[in-house]
């Protein structure tokens, strides 16, 4: 099929709607339009799926109030990255097993796509596949947010999460008593 | 000093107050609504986990309950880890984990006290998480009837009820989640044992199940093809072997091809049955239920020798494939689909590593294994996997 490879830039113009579109248009909570592939939408995305399927997809852009212009752009991206990468017979039948099947490692791109994000670029972008309901999308960010957690010491997983160490010092003391044992080896 | 029984009752929390506390308290995950927060910490490894907990609060109470652990089964992430009993030349007893994933060794919580010298006691796993020691003699109060399992969630040793039986050198093994007893032998009997016990997790308790035809003191043992089989030694010292069926609660006795020809350390695995075929496990065999035939299965044409430190002491099932563990912590792993595909891991190296650092505690350990030879010092009385 000819997808429109959208780069995912703002569209402040609406193009002109046509009978057959292979595209949708989505508008984000701060009024910015995208442009998408509707096929990877539909495979990537099964709330989307569902608007497509029930007719309630809006040719001026299909308000989407949860998810700000930074985060929709990097959906976007992401749809049309994965339109363009893999087969579309082993996604499907990843993305129908996913609750079940286990975890596939991220590719070599989508490591690269979550790779560049900000932090709170990131954070959005889980909440906004989450709503969206791309299973796929939503296991590669966690999975990033997972790794920022590896051989991180407490206090330097603290810094970068913004956690507040609600342990007193005896308490902490206490905790590290009980797991001392998994720490021999460091 | 290491028995921790499970002593907290689970104190039951007023409506008011975990809703107060949801309110109150902060995020998992500052910028994330918790349950996306607890999707990206389940992803974390295992490895990681006594550092989570170490965060705050929340993290150790979700990483201290089975919910976090059920979730990271169910998306496929769960590790298994291999766990290694050792006895030392001085009959203690010690035990080891190591992480595949990173190749490195763990060590562990010491062993509860009626274990720390304990001979013949047994060693399964339950529900894939909680590994059990039962039975055993002490040096000095003999035969023991005492059940303990850890916990491989929360690092801890708890009891669990005692077998009907005191009893040593006997067999077990897991058929549906449950644990089944046989056999061994009794301080202050001179005959070896007949009878034969289950324990059932979710009953919390032991019951008798029918006795073998003959005592026995098993040397080998597998369930294999829904049945569970013994060979060992009678009260005349002769070799004998018998099949437990559990949907009849019946035993017989065995003399086929397959027992014959059976030699440990086995496994069944993927329901197809292996047996080592040299003393290091370099090459292996299986049965053939059909031609009723042992067949050559693998050789991997690397012989490492035929000392007690190369012997294999145990085949396991790690992250779907069968595992090799030589006394000296070497390990194996062969992809049964396309045995060539065969990797020794770097577990050895890595646990010369540890036991080194471990000598350097002690100057007398350290005297004593240059004297003995690093290779005598101990050897494997149990393996086992634990999922988390």
């Amino acid at each position: 099929m000819e997808v429109d490879k959208g780069k995912g830039e703002a569209e402040e113009t609406r193009k002109v709607a046509e009978a057959d579109r292979d595209t949708v248009t989505l508008k984000s909570s701060d009024g910015k339009l995208f442009e998408v592939s509707k096929e990877a939408a539909a495979r990537l995305s099964t709330v989307l799926a569902g608007m497509i399927a029930g007719g309630s997809i809006d040719d001026n852009g299909t308000d989407l109030k949860q998810i700000g212009s930074e985060a929709l752009e990097n959906v976007v991206d992401y749809c049309n990255k994965h339109a363009n990468s893999i087969p579309s017979a082993a996604l499907i039948s990843s993305s129908i097993s996913f609750n079940t099947a286990p975890f596939k490692e991220p590719e070599e791109w989508e490591r690269k796509f979550v790779d560049r994000l900000s932090h709170d670029a990131l954070f959005d972008l889980v909440e906004a596949a989450n709503f969206l309901g791309m299973e796929r999308l939503l296991d590669v960010t966690c999975h990033k947010i997972s790794e920022m957690m590896k051989g991180k010491s407490p206090d330097q997983i603290r810094e970068v999460f913004n956690i507040k160490n609600d342990y007193t010092k005896e308490e902490l003391e206490e905790i590290r008593q009980e797991l001392a044992w998994a720490f021999y080896d460091d | 000093m290491c028995m921790q029984p499970e002593v907290k009752p689970n104190r039951r929390k007023s409506r008011g107050s975990r809703k107060e506390r949801s309110r109150t308290q902060a995020p998992l995950l500052p910028g994330l609504p918790d349950d996306l927060a607890i999707a990206c910490l389940i992803r974390v490894p295992r490895v990681e986990h006594p550092n989570l907990r170490m965060v705050c609060k929340r993290w150790n109470r979700l990483l201290s309950g089975n919910y976090f652990y059920s979730l990271r089964k169910k998306i496929g992430v769960a590790e298994e880890w291999v766990y290694v009993f050792k006895r030392d030349r001085e009959g203690k007893i010690s035990w080891h984990a190591f992480d595949p994933l990173n190749q490195l060794w763990k060590s562990l919580p010491p062993v509860p006290s009626e274990y720390s010298e304990a001979l013949g006691f047994g060693c399964a796993v339950l529900s894939g998480c909680y590994l059990y020691l039962f039975g055993g003699k002490d040096p000095l109060r003999g035969s023991m009837r005492r059940v303990v399992f850890y916990n491989a969630r929360t690092n801890k040793w708890h009891r669990a009820p005692d077998m009907l039986r005191k009893r040593h050198f006997f067999g077990s093994c897991v058929i549906n989640n449950c644990l089944y007893v046989a056999g061994g032998e009794c301080e202050g009997i001179q005959r070896t044992l007949q009878s034969a016990e289950v324990y059932d997790p979710n009953r919390n308790r032991w019951a008798c199940i029918t006795e073998m035809n003959n005592g026995m003191v098993p040397f080998i043992g597998v369930v294999y093809d829904g049945k569970w089989f013994l060979k060992g030694l009678d009260s005349h010292r002769q070799v004998t072997s018998e099949v437990y069926l559990p949907s009849t609660n019946a035993w017989s006795t065995i003399d086929d091809e397959m027992v014959t020809g059976w030699r440990n350390p086995s496994i069944s695995f993927n329901g197809r049955l292996y047996s080592s075929d040299c003393r290091d496990g370099c090459k292996l065999r299986i049965y053939d239920d059909n031609t009723g035939t042992w067949t050559r299965f693998m050789d991997s044409k690397h012989h490492l020798g035929s000392s007690r430190a190369f012997e294999a002491a145990a085949l396991v099932s790690l992250n779907g494939k069968l595992c090799i563990i030589r006394n000296n912590m070497s390990i194996t792993l062969v992809d049964v689909s396309d045995p060539t595909m065969s990797v020794e891991t770097d577990s050895a190296r890595m646990w010369e590593t540890v036991a080194r650092k471990g000598q350097h505690r002690s100057f007398v350990a350290n005297l004593w294994s240059t004297i003995a030879g690093r290779n005598l010092k101990s050897h494997i009385i149990h393996c086992q996997v634990l999922q988390v």
